[in-house]
Parts: C-alpha cells; structure tokens; sequence
C-alpha cells in the first residue's frame, strides 16, 4: 500500500522525484554500489543458514544443487581419477570382501540344498509325494521338514480391520496381506454374528482356523488382533507367544492403538515383536543334516581330489619330459621331439645310431614307465667318440691279442691279420685316421722277412728300381708349378721311393734318387737352365714333405732336351736311383 | 519432486439395494482379486485400491456388501471403523434411491460417518420419477451426490478422489 501510495505522490510531486534521485542516484545506484562493496561478507555470514531454510521451506535447494554437485564429480572423476580411486579403495574393497564371502557362503548352501532336494531318494520321493498332494514342492518341504513353522504373522487394528504390520519367514510375502486382514475381520465379523454369544455374553471369534495345509491362530487384544499362519503341526507354545506377544504391544502402543486414523507407519517399529513370533521346530531326523551341508562339502572334496591328481599327474608328466629331454647328451641318440599327450603319454621321435643303447633300455634306467612313451625311431650313423669306441670294439674281440689304451691299438698280429684288421677299421664309417690308430701295433712276421731269399729282394729292388726310372712328372710351358696329376705323380714315386730305401736297409745297399729337372727349347738355353733347375728342386722338396728324407735326394736341371718329335718338348722331370753297396758289408 | 508420502488406509463400506451395481462400480474401479463366492457365503467382497493425493497416499480397502433390502437390513458389525460409506442407487429404478435412503438411515444409526450418495447407470436413459428439488432434497444428507455409471465409467474415479481429499481434510482438522 506504501509503495503505491508513494508512487502516486511522486507521479504528482517531481520535488520529491528529484530528491529521491539525489539520494538514491540514477535507478537506485549509489544503494547498489554500497551493497556491492560489502556483498561478499554479508553473504557469507547468512550463506549456510539461507541454504538450511530454504531447503526446509519448499526443498529446491537440493533441486538446484544435484546438477551441480553431478556436474563436479563427473569433472573430478574424469579429471582426478587417480584421488578417486583413492578415495572410494577402501570402501570397494571391504564391500567386494563381502560380497564374495557371501556368494560363497550362499552358494555352498544352495548346491548342498539343491543337491540334497534333487539328487537324495528321499528328495525325490518328496518331490513325487508333492506332485501327487498337488502343492508346490517347496511348501511340501517345509512341511516334512518342520514339524511346524510360523510362516507369516499379522498385525491387524480390531475396528477397522485394517493392517498394521507384517512379518513373513521369508521376504517373499504374501503382497495382500491388507487385504487378507480385511477378509480375516469381515469373517470374524460374520462369525461373532452368526453364533450366539457365549455364556459369560462375549461375542464368540474366531481362535483358529485350519485348512488342510496351514493354520491360523488369531489372538484378540481389545485394540488389535494377531494373526500367525502355521504350517505342520501347531503346538500349543505357539499360541502362548501370539498372547504374549499382542498383550506386550498393547501395552507398548496403546495410545497410537485408541487413535488409529488409517497411519500404520506408527507401527512400523513393532517387527521386534512380531519376530518373537516367527518360530519353527525342526523334525528330529533334519536337525543334525541342517547343520553341515556335508553333501556340498563331498562334491567339493571330490572336485580337489581330481584336481590334485590331475596336477599331481601332469606334474609327474612334466617331469618325465624334463628328464627324457637329456636323453640328447647320450651318444649316439639325437632328440628331435618329445611332446606331451594331454597327462597320459609322451610321444617322442628320435634319431639312434645302431650302436647307440637302446632307447627304451635308457628309459627303464631312468624309471620311467615304458607304457606312457610312444616311440618313434629312425637309424643313422654318429660320428661321436663313443660310437667309434664301441665299433673298433666290435673289431677288435676277434682279435684278443690286441688292446685299445688311448685311442691307439697296441699288440702283436702277424701280417695276414693285420692286413685283415687294416681292412675292416678302414671300412668303419667315420673312420678318418685308421694309420695313426694302427701304428702301435708290432707285426710279427713283416711281409719283407719272408721274402729272406736275397735273390727275390733283388728282383724286387730291381722291379722297384725300374718304376721309379720310367716315373716322369709333366710340367706346362714356363712352369715350376704342380699340377693335381703332378701331385698324384710324385706320391706315386714317392712311395716307391719309401720301398725302395726300406729294402735297400735289408739288402745292406745305399740308394739314393737323382730328381733331374728338364726343358723344352723354347727361350734362351741359360734361362731354361734356371728353368730346368727350378722343376727338379720342387719335385725334390714335395718329395721330401711326403717322407722321403733330404740326404737321398740330389736335384739337378740339365737344362733343354729338345725332341721336336714330342711336340711339347721334354718339359718335365725324371728320376734316377744311383744303387751302391754298403761302406761295411 | 519425489519424495515419500504417507499411505493412509481408510475402510469404506458400499451399500446399495441389490442390483444396483455395487460391485460393477468396485470392478470399475478397482480389479478386484478375491472370488465372487465370499459374496454368497459371508455377505461382503473386498477390494483395495490406492489414490495419489498432494502429500498422502490414501489407500482404500472397499468393502463392497451384499445382499440388502428392505426386509433384511444388512450385517451392521460390517459398518465397524469404517472411515465413510457410500451409497448406491440405480438410475433407471425410482424404487432404488427409496431402498438406498433406507439403507443410509439404518448405517447412520450404526455409525455416524461420511456418506457419498452414487446415482448407477447413468449410460442408461429412462423416465426419472423425482423431481430435480425432491432429489436435492432427499441428496441432502449426503456430503457429495455423482451421476455415475459402472460402464463407461463416468465420475468413478471423481468420486473416489474426492471421497479421498475429503477424509484426508478431515483428518487435518
């Protein structure tokens, strides 16, 4: 009213008009720029308790604040992830400890129930007697497993019938249970009209009620009535505790009971009470089964017994491959696979010399069962130390006067059989250095020494001495160079050379080899010389590498022989023994 | 906003001469889960139905009961703690609304309660024999007088959401 009669005056008064605009500045500046100057404190003195009253007015704070605070966390969760997971650690894991703790314990229980209800004969039974009684099975239970159970209790307002409170044994109650108290009082109704009053002029009620699968048992207050539904057989301990039980809440809630308007949420406290009544007897054959769900506890034994052997099997697998793969350190064997089969077998591929020890001999060493492996051999030939041992010694049981020390034979033989011998090591595969092997052996009867008619060693000599004249080693043209054939030449020669000097020991002769190095006429004679000279000295020095010694050997070059007939000319070299006796016959 | 809301339960009593159409109007109203035999057997038929009010939900438990007349009356222990009742009548039977007055004036002798006065059958013309005055004047006893029908369901919901604020008001004052 004030501000519109004061409108009015400074529509009509402009003094005042000019005044006010004096005072207050231009759309009421100067008191804005006060209150501007001083806003952040007088806001922050009033700021929580404004926030406390306007919630409590009409709650839109909270309205207001939830997109902001959902806004914040979501900033800081994608943010600052790292202090959240911080923060919230602590209470996720203690709730996810519990959580599992309760699975597990929960799911022992249900196998052990389901497993008990399913697979005992009993269990069956039951389940066939249920379907026959047509009810459902887990009523049927509950009815051979108790001998009575409270299933659910009712607390109901006499006057009105109308609920107060429910308890059920499990959660899963009945969703009309108003209803069913409204039909209970209408019943109790229809029966405290029906009948007549009884003696003492007390309406005749209801006290209990029984079908063929459940029992009710109704206990009036003068405020209210409680209603227990009993399965099995009722005892009487039963009703006791239903009085008990509605007198204790009349006594507790008498005043909330005399001014029921319809609010049952006064009531809502009395479940303590209620839960007093929820009790149930177990049949004597169940009690001690309930109490260990032994039947879970075997399947579960029966599952660590078969894991344990199964691990402890491929254990013992595993090992026996750990232990078959050294089988590669034995001579003569080579490994190219060993591979398990699920825990039953192994099957291993392996290369085996004939020599080598036979695999499944190794395998009984080692103790492990034959059975588990499944072999697959192939032959070939090992070059390895022991298998050559065990080859020359192989040979060698034929001939018993022989012995093998250090890779060397030593021993006595005569000359047929150490030819014999010679031939058969020769023929051993990987048999590289058979001279060596067979150098300590003293021949008895040598070849020469049955040759003692000196007539025959001279024919000998003489047979020797010719081959080795009539040897020649070709050279090419300008050449001191051996050629491959030239090489082969001069071992020829040089072993007759050899044969030569050891007769000529026997014989008590001297013998000596002239090498004589010669050209063709191509070129002066002086350089040919040189040339010729040259060709004797190197045929002289690879003779002398292959055994023949320096002393016995004289290199002359005798420069061109020219012999146009041969095309190439002589560019060769020849040999000559010079025989002489002995200084001392 | 959300927030939680007290449930009130009120048991309301139906009463009407027979054939009026209480049950039908319950029907309409609520889906109703118990068999029609307790009708026969005891007499009475109950239903539940929930109404959203502003700051309360009412939950109503109607007790829909059978099988007045003139001659009978009807079981008056049924009326017991019930918070209103309402009454039915027929529309197309002038000899309805006579019996339903009836019933009003014995229920008012049992319990002196709230009382709703339901005209049925509305979807059905007929010659009314009353006077719109008569009518105002035998309507008076009652706090609200509605024109249903059971049918189409016209003003059912109305009746009961009305009935619902008015029990709350007064259970404010």
């Amino acid at each position: 009213m004030s501000t519109q009669g004061s409108s009015n005056e400074s529509e009509h008064d402009p003094q005042l008009q000019e005044l006010r605009k004096i005072l207050f500045g231009k759309d009421n500046q100067h008191i804005t720029q006060a209150l501007r100057q001083n806003a952040r404190a007088i806001v922050s003195e009033v700021f929580s308790e404004a926030f406390k009253d306007r919630q409590d007015k009409d709650g839109s704070v909270k309205k207001v604040m939830a997109p902001l605070v959902d806004k914040s966390v979501e900033y800081s969760v994608s943010n600052r992830k790292e202090q959240f997971v911080g923060y919230l650690y602590p209470i996720v894991g203690s709730v996810v400890r519990k959580s599992v703790t309760a699975f597990l314990t929960e799911f022992i229980e249900r196998t052990n129930q389901l497993l008990e209800n399913s697979l005992t004969i009993k269990g069956l039974t039951w389940r066939f007697q249920a379907r026959q009684a047509g009810i459902p099975y887990a009523t049927y239970i509950a009815s051979q497993t108790f001998n009575y159970r409270v299933e659910q209790v009712f607390l109901i307002h006499r006057e009105t019938g109308l609920l107060l409170n429910t308890l059920a044994y499990n959660q899963q109650s009945s969703g009309d249970a108003d209803l069913i108290s409204s039909m209970l009082t209408a019943i109790n109704d229809f029966v405290s009209d029906s009948f007549r009053p009884n003696k003492d002029g007390h309406e005749q009620g209801l006290d209990i009620v029984k079908t063929d699968d459940f029992t009710l048992v109704l206990k009036a207050g003068p405020s209210a009535i409680l209603v227990a539904a009993v399965t099995g057989n009722m005892p009487q301990k039963v009703a006791n505790q239903l009085q008990q039980t509605i007198e204790e809440i009349h006594t507790l809630y008498d005043p909330q009971l005399r001014e029921f308007k319809g609010d049952a949420s006064a009531f809502a406290d009395c479940d303590q009470q209620l839960a007093d009544c929820l009790v149930s007897e177990l049949k004597d054959s169940e009690k001690g089964k309930e109490s260990k769900p032994w039947m879970a506890w075997i399947i579960l034994l029966f599952i660590a017994i078969g894991a344990g052997y199964y691990s402890y099997k491929l254990w013992q697998i595993q090992s026996y491959v750990h232990q078959i793969s050294s089988i590669n350190q034995e001579a003569g064997i080579m490994l190219v696979r060993a591979q398990r089969n699920g825990i039953k077998d192994i099957s291993i591929d392996v290369l085996r010399d004939p020599d080598a020890e036979e695999v499944n001999n190794w395998l009984a060493e080692k103790n492990i069962p034959q059975e588990m492996v499944r072999l697959t051999e192939k032959p070939y030939l090992s070059l390895e130390e022991p298998i050559m041992q065990s080859r020359l010694s192989k040979v060698l049981v034929q001939f018993p006067s022989l012995t093998l020390v250090n890779n060397s034979i030593s021993g006595e033989l005569d000359h047929q059989q150490y030819f014999d011998l010679r031939n058969r090591v020769q023929q051993l595969p990987g048999m590289l250095d058979s001279e060596s092997l067979l150098g300590q052996i003293s021949v008895t009867n040598p070849l020469t020494l049955q040759m003692d008619d000196v007539e025959n060693i001279q024919t000998l000599i003489d047979l020797k001495i010719s081959q080795f004249n009539g040897a020649s080693i070709e050279f090419a043209s300008n050449s001191t160079q051996l050629t491959p054939e030239a090489q082969d030449g001069i071992g020829t020669v040089a072993k007759i050379g050899k044969t030569l000097l050891s007769l000529a020991k026997q014989t008590e002769l001297e013998m000596s080899f002239i090498v004589i190095g010669a050209s063709d006429a191509k070129g002066t004679r002086s350089y040919n010389e040189v040339l010729s000279i040259k060709r004797a000295q190197t045929v002289k020095n690879a003779l002398q590498m292959r055994g023949i010694p320096a002393d016995k050997l004289n290199a002359v070059g005798i420069g061109i022989i020219d012999v146009p007939a041969a095309g190439n000319g002589a560019r060769k070299v020849l040999f000559n023994v010079i025989k002489t006796h002995a200084t001392q016959p | 906003m959300d927030s939680y809301k007290i449930m009130i339960q009120k048991k309301i009593c139906v009463l009407g001469a027979s054939g009026v159409g209480k049950t039908s109007l319950i029907k309409q109203y609520v889906e109703g889960i118990f068999s029609e035999k307790y009708l026969t057997s005891i007499g009475v038929k109950i239903d539940k139905k929930q109404v959203q009010c502003e700051s309360h939900t009412v939950q109503f438990m109607l007790w829909d009961i059978e099988g007045i007349d003139r001659y009978c009356g009807f079981q008056p222990k049924y009326l017991r703690g019930a918070a209103a009742i309402i009454i039915v009548v027929d529309h197309t039977r002038a000899q309805s609304l006579i019996e339903g007055i009836e019933i009003y004036n014995l229920a008012k002798d049992v319990a002196n309660i709230p009382a709703i006065l339901a005209i049925n059958k509305t979807d059905l013309s007929t010659e009314w024999h009353w006077e719109e005055d008569e009518l105002a004047e035998l309507s008076s006893p009652f706090s609200h007088t509605f024109c249903t029908s059971a049918k189409t369901g016209d003003n059912v919901e109305l009746l009961f959401s009305t009935l619902a604020l008015q029990l709350l008001s007064e259970a404010e004052q």
